[in-house]
């Protein structure tokens, strides 16, 4: 068991490129698949891994892991989680990058990514801000205070715990489900 | 001080304030990694972030690997990776044991949850703003944005982010090479 959990996480990390809800839509199919789905509930866990902190991937591998054999195998499924973008950024990065600011194409390639990721970035972030907008007065005003507040060099951790304290005393007046 | 703890408390810094995935994670370890400790320039922060975002794995964990690495090698990307990941787990299991002492109501975990929503739209607004303002650097790449906006939200590559962000990492190499040609 411990091993097919490895293997599991090895083989979902590798796979589901794109970020943690990717990973979440792909390990949901593969822990059907295996019929594991009686063993872990995993609706709930999805929903705790992603409202911690941290890597949602690596969040929720641990929990699946440990709702399937403990916490050996909550520690087994993030080391295979882990082990693949560690070893390939590990030993491509620096190859990629001390001639990419040499190579004039690998710079090329890296910048028009740079692009996709900023429109990425963007598109989630308008998909928080219309959420938060629904939200009434406080949380709207919390929210451009931080991102100014972020935008000024304030650590972003310290102003995350500034709206966090306005919004938990006044804010979410209107609930949103 | 050591590196390795420096690295260590940034990257648990970085992942306790990282709130629903790694993209929101990208303003945060622009302060640290550029602005405190000035580890990366930014314009090698912006490499390593595209490189991050099209490899597999989290985004913040590709970033501790590599940013480990270079200042300390194998250890300093083990202890980077190692601190991204383990301190929610670390703060998971310290909530499991508070919580059984003082029992959260559903109610209560609805309005913490709702309570951090402003700060993580805050957090990708910034994210985004800083990768804007960098590419502002080379203006001519922005061309590529209503590509990506239309991968991203009409074609197929829609559900495969970093595929949409390959491709535009590629259209881009082909276009610097046809105007080489040229």
């Amino acid at each position: 068991m411990i091993k097919d959990i490895f293997f599991l996480f090895l083989k979902s990390s590798l796979l589901a490129l794109g970020g943690g809800f990717v990973f979440i839509g792909f390990i949901e199919l593969e822990i059907k698949k295996k019929s594991w789905d009686s063993l872990c509930d995993i609706p709930s866990l999805i929903a705790v891994s992603t409202s911690l902190p941290g890597p949602i991937i690596t969040n929720l591998s641990y929990l699946i892991g440990k709702s399937l054999k403990g916490s050996i195998g909550g520690l087994t499924a993030i080391l295979g989680a882990i082990l693949p973008p560690f070893l390939i950024i590990y030993f491509l990065a620096p190859l990629l990058m001390n001639q990419g600011a040499s190579n004039y194409f690998v710079a090329t390639f890296l910048r028009g990514g740079l692009i996709g990721v900023m429109v990425f970035v963007l598109l989630t972030a308008s998909r928080w801000i219309c959420a938060v907008c629904k939200m009434g007065a406080v949380s709207f005003i919390s929210y451009v205070l931080m991102t100014v507040l972020m935008l000024m060099g304030v650590h972003p951790l310290f102003a995350l715990s500034i709206g966090f304290i306005v919004n938990i005393s006044w804010g979410g007046k209107r609930d949103i489900e | 001080m050591n590196e390795l703890l420096l690295l260590a408390l940034a990257f648990g810094r970085i992942s306790l304030g990282s709130f629903a995935g790694g993209l929101a994670s990208i303003a945060l370890i622009y302060h640290e990694v550029v602005i405190h400790y000035h580890w990366l320039s930014p314009e090698e922060f912006e490499q390593m972030i595209s490189l991050a975002q099209m490899s597999p794995g989290p985004i913040a964990v590709n970033a501790a690997t590599y940013i480990g690495k270079r200042l300390a090698g194998l250890p300093g990307a083990a202890v980077a990776t190692a601190f991204m990941v383990g301190t929610p787990i670390v703060l998971l299991l310290t909530i499991a044991y508070t919580i059984k002492f003082f029992p959260l109501g559903t109610k209560a975990k609805h309005k913490i949850t709702q309570s951090l929503r402003p700060g993580v739209a805050a957090l990708l607004t910034a994210s985004a703003l800083r990768l804007f303002s960098s590419s502002l650097g080379k203006p001519i790449y922005l061309l590529l944005a209503p590509l990506a906006l239309f991968l991203l939200l009409k074609s197929k590559a829609k559900d495969q982010p970093s595929l949409a962000i390959i491709l535009c990492g590629a259209l881009a190499v082909a276009t610097a090479l046809a105007a080489r040609a040229l």
